[in-house]
């Protein structure tokens, strides 16, 4: 099931072709972008959903089930949908978008940063999820004793709890990373297509499907080696030890 | 273009001006294939802020109001109903995609095939394919 597509790929790789094929401008364009927008999107995740999946897991509100599904909803949505969704809350017509524009200027579709909200948008829930199971699932006698002896909050969070749920921290950062850098339809559908600013390379090989399979191949091999270097390396040192 | 046509585009040439959001079909597709053939005929350099992945996709952004100008067959224009208008381009830069109708040479329904092709010929097919801005060949 997992393997042998990723076969069939190796098999179509047109091997002579490929060195000239990976180091195409649009090929580096695209995975330059990919880089950067996957890894903005994990950082900003990070920034947002650590305090989220705080509040979800420790404070009990009226409405706290319809939150966590709201938040969740992104990880069972069609990002075609997500794309939609985004252009009318920030597209210049947008609910959001159009107020912005008029206030600043700054229009998110068809830009890097209209990219990276789609990649957020996707690949946020992962983070939270998995941040959440974990501050759900540790003992706070650790928490509580460390209050007691007279911690802040905020030493207690950096000092006690982040240590704790540092293994789940960083699967989580890992998981929203891998979830954005594969991103397409809320990509595609939100920010456009765009060599160099808003093409990243799953939109590159899409586009190379219609008109160019070689070099389709090429950048779905290059994809598949990036992801496959970056899980590796992080899972080995962070999943495996607890 | 977006009905009210908001960026006030008149022709060919505005699709180079860089503060409109201008898309396109992407390269390999045919609507942007043909719509490149336009703008190489019309002298234009299209200031490009995206290049769909097809025809409805450059339709829907256009249809939104969140693209000023795009490329798209005549046909999409009048399908697309009242969300968006279009211009018609001059003769000599304009480009035509053609289909053709045929027979199979193995159909299951020779008649049946044959008595479709002369109704689509027929001055009524015309007339349906006119309503739709399919012009005749």
């Amino acid at each position: 099931m997992f393997v042998v597509p990723l076969i069939g790929l190796v098999g179509r790789t047109p091997w002579r072709r490929l060195p000239e094929l990976v180091t195409s401008d649009v090929v580096l364009d695209a995975l330059r972008l990919s880089l950067v927008t996957s890894s903005l999107a994990a950082l900003i995740s990070l920034v947002l959903g650590v305090p989220l999946a705080w509040v979800l897991a420790r404070v009990e509100f009226p409405g706290r089930p319809l939150v966590r599904a709201i938040v969740t909803l992104p990880m069972v949505l069609p990002p075609v949908v997500g794309g939609a969704a985004l252009l009318f809350a920030f597209g210049r017509r947008g609910l959001v978008g159009g107020p912005l524009e008029s206030a600043t200027g700054f229009l998110m579709p068809f830009s890097m940063w209209g990219v990276v909200a789609a990649n957020v948008f996707v690949a946020m829930p992962f983070l939270v999820v998995t941040v959440e199971g974990a501050l759900a699932g540790m003992d706070t006698r650790y928490e509580h004793a460390a209050a007691g002896l007279g911690a802040s909050r905020l030493t207690v969070f950096r000092r006690v709890t982040v240590p704790m749920i540092a293994p789940s921290l960083r699967a989580g950062v890992v998981l929203a990373w891998a979830r954005a850098l594969g991103e397409f339809g809320a990509t595609i559908t939100f920010a456009g297509n765009l060599q160099g600013r808003t093409q990243t390379l799953p939109l590159a090989v899409f586009v190379a499907l219609e008109s160019d399979r070689d070099a389709a191949v090429a950048m779905s091999l290059v994809l598949v080696a990036v992801s496959l270097v970056v899980l590796v390396t992080l899972r080995d040192r962070w999943w495996t030890r607890p | 273009m977006p009905s009210g046509n908001p960026g006030e585009v008149t022709g060919l040439s505005d699709l180079a001006r860089a503060d409109l959001l201008v898309g396109l079909c992407a390269e390999g597709v045919p609507c942007g294939d043909l719509g490149r053939e336009a703008l190489a005929n019309a002298g234009v350099d299209p200031s490009i802020d995206t290049n769909e992945p097809d025809v409805r996709a450059l339709l829907t952004k256009l249809g939104a109001d969140e693209l000023d100008v795009g490329i798209v067959y005549e046909t999409d224009v009048r399908s697309a109903g009242d969300r968006v208008e279009g211009i018609d381009l001059p003769a000599a830069d304009n480009v035509l995609a053609t289909y053709p109708i045929a027979q199979l040479v193995s159909a299951p329904n020779p008649a049946g095939a044959a008595a479709f092709i002369a109704f689509v010929r027929s001055a009524e097919g015309r007339r349906i394919l006119d309503g739709h801005g399919f012009g005749a060949p």
